[in-house]
């Protein structure tokens, strides 16, 4: 794939640099047309050769997004699981604390 | 005085052997936690600057995309005004650009949400669940004391005790938490970095493009006189305190104008050169911090200076880039 892009890229950027003198050396209106339709298509392969690359790797972008975001929600859940135990913990206390009051009272 | 009851009871024996056995185990925990926060920070720091690097290349296709379609509208000699429009950029030329900044900016998304599960990992390893939970733990042991006293002859205090049992307990629970996601990370991470290494070439060709382009752009516009480019020369005249004979007029003498548009070449391909530069540093980053997780998994010392250092280095190139496009602005506005 890199040598290939390698490849067209070189194409096109010679021929980009190049087009006005290319154009102004034709002496017909057809070799002319012939120098526009030869760089849009340089330009068109140069164009889809990189986006080919990134097309390539687009369900790996998919599953890491996913894979990512899966990693920020345990991260996310063991921290609230973490600051409940204590939380929890409070709440038994209180609840405890209720009961044995409840106990005095009864004695 | 005799040994006290409990060393003569097997099971409370064996409790508090279990005890000790388990503050010792988790003495490793805590070191999990201070070394989990360092790569934290280091994911948080690379990963922002991986965002940065992908922002940078879209920035530079829409250079291109506006840049092209100016070369591509100017007039060149002999042609009809049909084939003038053939010239131009296409519908579907422009379609393939706007797709190519679409998966740019999905690449540097991806990195920021992974710059925010490496904030959440920060937060995770740098909240300190043993005092919470053992504080919490205790107040509990100390009411229930009213119900189960302390076992007679002991020094050990069973609240307290039982928020250090807790309080441990939760620590590791924290530190098993931690591992687990960097795990996950580091897989993120390496299939990132072989993503990268993938997609370089693209990333440097971009680079190429927008050199290239604006090199082809500066040359026209000396050639056909449409701007003073004597300004490229200026350092030479200014370090011997000389003036120009005419800055306003544009260059006329052929071999000085092609002298100009070889130092036009170099400074438009500098930010090519400072780009490839940026993508060498990033991936370098990315290398040391998988170095990181590996490390972390392992039990081993983190040094995140390796980390930073690559981060340092290829954001000083972003920023670079940056300074070079915002002096283009000004000059712009000039």
């Amino acid at each position: 794939m890199n040598d290939t892009l390698r490849a067209l890229e070189q194409q096109y950027f010679a021929l980009r640099s190049n087009r006005d003198d290319l154009l102004s050396a034709c002496t017909t209106g057809e070799q002319r047309q012939q120098v526009i339709d030869t760089y849009k298509e340089a330009q068109t392969n140069y164009f889809k050769a990189i986006n080919a690359v990134f097309d390539e790797n687009e369900p790996q972008i998919k599953a890491l997004t996913a894979e990512v975001q899966l990693a920020q929600k345990q991260l996310d859940t063991a921290l609230q699981d973490l600051k409940n135990i204590a939380k929890t913990l409070k709440v038994i206390t209180a609840a405890v604390r209720l009961g044995t009051s409840l106990v005095a009272l009864l004695v | 005085m005799g040994l006290p009851w409990f060393s003569k009871n097997p099971l409370w024996r064996d409790t508090v052997a279990f005890v000790f056995a388990l503050l010792l185990s988790l003495s490793a925990g805590c070191g999990d936690r201070s070394e989990a926060e360092k790569l934290a920070k280091s994911g948080v720091v690379t990963a922002n600057n991986l965002a940065d690097y992908y922002d940078s290349l879209a920035r530079d296709t829409l250079d291109i995309w506006e840049m092209q379609a100016f070369y591509d509208a100017l007039p060149a000699d002999g042609l009809t005004a049909a084939q003038s429009r053939q010239l131009q950029m296409s519908t579907a030329q422009e379609s393939l650009l706007q797709l190519r900044i679409s998966a740019l900016n999905r690449r540097a998304r991806l990195a920021r949400r992974l710059a925010s599960s490496y904030s959440a990992l920060l937060q995770l390893s740098s909240y300190n669940v043993s005092a919470e939970v053992k504080g919490a733990a205790t107040g509990l042991g100390e009411e229930l004391k009213v119900d189960f006293p302390s076992m007679p002859g002991s020094s050990l205090v069973a609240s307290s005790l039982f928020g250090n049992i807790i309080g441990d307990l939760a620590r590791l629970e924290q530190s098993r938490d931690i591992k687990k996601v960097a795990k996950v990370l580091l897989d993120a991470v390496t299939k990132l970095k072989a993503m990268f290494e993938n997609e370089e070439e693209a990333y440097q060709s971009i680079e190429r493009d927008r050199g290239s382009l604006f090199n082809d752009v500066t040359k026209y516009l000396i050639e056909h006189k449409l701007v003073i480019a004597w300004p490229l020369a200026r350092k030479v005249p200014d370090s011997l305190g000389l003036e120009w004979a005419s800055p306003s007029t544009p260059v006329e003498d052929p071999r000085t104008i092609a002298a100009l548009i070889q130092v036009a070449k170099v400074r438009t391909l500098r930010l090519a050169m400072l780009s490839s530069a940026a993508a060498g540093s990033t991936e370098q980053s990315l290398a040391s911090l998988l170095d990181g997780h590996r490390r972390i998994l392992a039990g081993e010392p983190l040094s995140p200076d390796q980390i930073l250092d690559a981060v340092q280095k290829a954001q000083a190139y972003l920023d670079e880039i940056a300074k070079l496009r915002g002096i283009k602005k000004d000059a712009d506005k000039k």
